[in-house]
């Protein structure tokens, strides 16, 4: 009951996919449109997950007065109060809207904008050249980011060429074989999941 | 004054606060207020996309339950089961609306990708001689560098015994690193573009000291 009919709820949802697209005469019926459907709203009413663990930790933190507890209670406030502007006046509302554009926009680019300093560090510790394949991924970087960037072709005429060909060529079967191999690795973990080999979200191993 | 560009460079500010101290209170401050916010943005945008037309529908074209598909409380119900995880004693109800989700998401892998999947092996049939010296020699590059990387991959069969495989994962690695070379050099490229955006947006659109 507790792990076997998950099991077998696993196996005829992925099942009922494949009958439905395969199958012609099921397919006219257009069950898979309906049954679409169905996962859709099962897995919208997921959507409170992040905002119930956030409570449960933060909640904690400042029911129990622990060290920082001051930013968990300003994250909640955050949190359900922005939430519920947001279901008041929908995301595109004024005040939801300027709040967007003007913290979250913000806030978010620039940590994103920080890992280019941290990216950084760590080249130079990936650069460090010990081996001959370091040597190749240095110089391919090198070469990509001095071609995409306008101050290559101005050293070097034709280093932007240079870059493109690597981009086009070497690196684009590269990536094909790399993409071939991950539809592969996703295609035996789907039919592991199907024929009931691949355990681990009914809490188990494998 | 413009409040929101203000707004956005306090934000921006604290959050390069973190490169002097990754525990400054300025920095966590900041952080806190992005998740909680990001969250929020989130129950809004869920509800209006997914869970408000479900319950009472957008426009009369689209069927929910208030246009009398009451069908639809099943799915609902499956759905809210996974909160179930947060009490103790029937946490593994959660299980069942998961595994409909992973049984689906299986079987979808299974029947839509395929077809992608079968383009990419296609396209690499390439042409190996164009008429062009130039353009076949790409192309047997391309066709050599794929066979290599695909080689790479192979860990049923022994490279050291077979000359062929040996050769062919020789250069798959070579191929790989090129790959994850330019794909490094993307990302520091991407990032420091951002960097430069929020420069532009501290000097020129707030302070009007750079920036056109």
């Amino acid at each position: 009951m507790r792990k076997e009919v998950p099991m077998v709820l696993t196996v005829l949802a992925g099942l009922f996919v494949i009958v439905a697209k395969y199958l012609h005469a099921v397919d006219q019926l257009g069950w898979f449109t309906v049954g679409n459907r169905w996962f859709q709203i099962v897995y919208a009413m997921f959507f409170l997950l992040g905002v119930v663990s956030l409570t449960i930790v933060h909640g904690k933190n400042v029911q129990r007065r622990r060290s920082k507890w001051v930013y968990s209670l300003i994250l909640l406030i955050c949190m359900y109060g922005y939430g519920i502007l947001t279901l008041e006046q929908t995301v595109d509302g004024p005040e939801a809207n300027w709040i967007y554009n003007n913290i979250i926009v913000p806030s978010d680019s620039t940590v994103f904008a920080l890992l280019a300093f941290f990216i950084t560090s760590a080249a130079y510790r990936a650069f460090r050249i010990r081996t001959r394949e370091a040597t190749v991924l240095m110089i391919t970087s090198v070469i990509l980011m001095m071609g995409t960037a306008p101050i290559g072709d101005t050293i070097i005429p034709g280093w932007g060429t240079l870059a493109h060909w690597l981009m086009d060529v070497p690196n684009s079967s590269a990536m094909r074989g790399i993409q071939i191999g991950a539809y592969l690795g996703g295609f035996a973990v789907a039919l592991r999941i199907l024929f009931g080999l691949e355990r681990a979200h009914l809490g188990g191993a494998s | 004054m413009d409040w929101g560009i203000l707004a956005g460079a306090i934000c921006t500010i604290a959050v390069w606060t973190y490169l002097a101290d990754n525990q400054n209170p300025i920095w966590e401050l900041i952080q806190h207020i992005y998740i909680g916010l990001a969250y929020g943005w989130s129950v809004g945008y869920y509800w209006y996309t997914y869970i408000g037309p479900t319950f009472v529908g957008t426009g009369k074209d689209v069927d929910s339950l208030r246009t009398g598909h009451w069908e639809y409380i099943i799915p609902i119900i499956v759905g809210l089961l996974i909160y179930a995880r947060y009490i103790p004693s029937i946490s593994w109800v959660a299980r069942y609306p998961l595994s409909l989700v992973l049984g689906w998401g299986a079987g979808y892998i299974l029947a839509f990708n395929p077809p992608i999947f079968m383009g990419q092996i296609t396209n690499s049939f390439y042409d190996l001689w164009t008429g062009q010296l130039s353009s076949s020699i790409n192309n047997w590059i391309l066709l050599l560098c794929l066979l290599g990387t695909l080689m790479y991959f192979f860990f049923t069969i022994r490279r050291d015994a077979n000359p062929v495989m040996k050769g062919g994962v020789w250069l798959g690695r070579w191929a790989i690193m090129v790959g994850l070379g330019a794909a490094f050099g993307n990302t520091v490229l991407y990032r420091y573009n951002l960097f430069y955006g929020r420069l532009h947006y501290i000097l020129g659109d707030w302070l009007h000291i750079a920036g056109g």
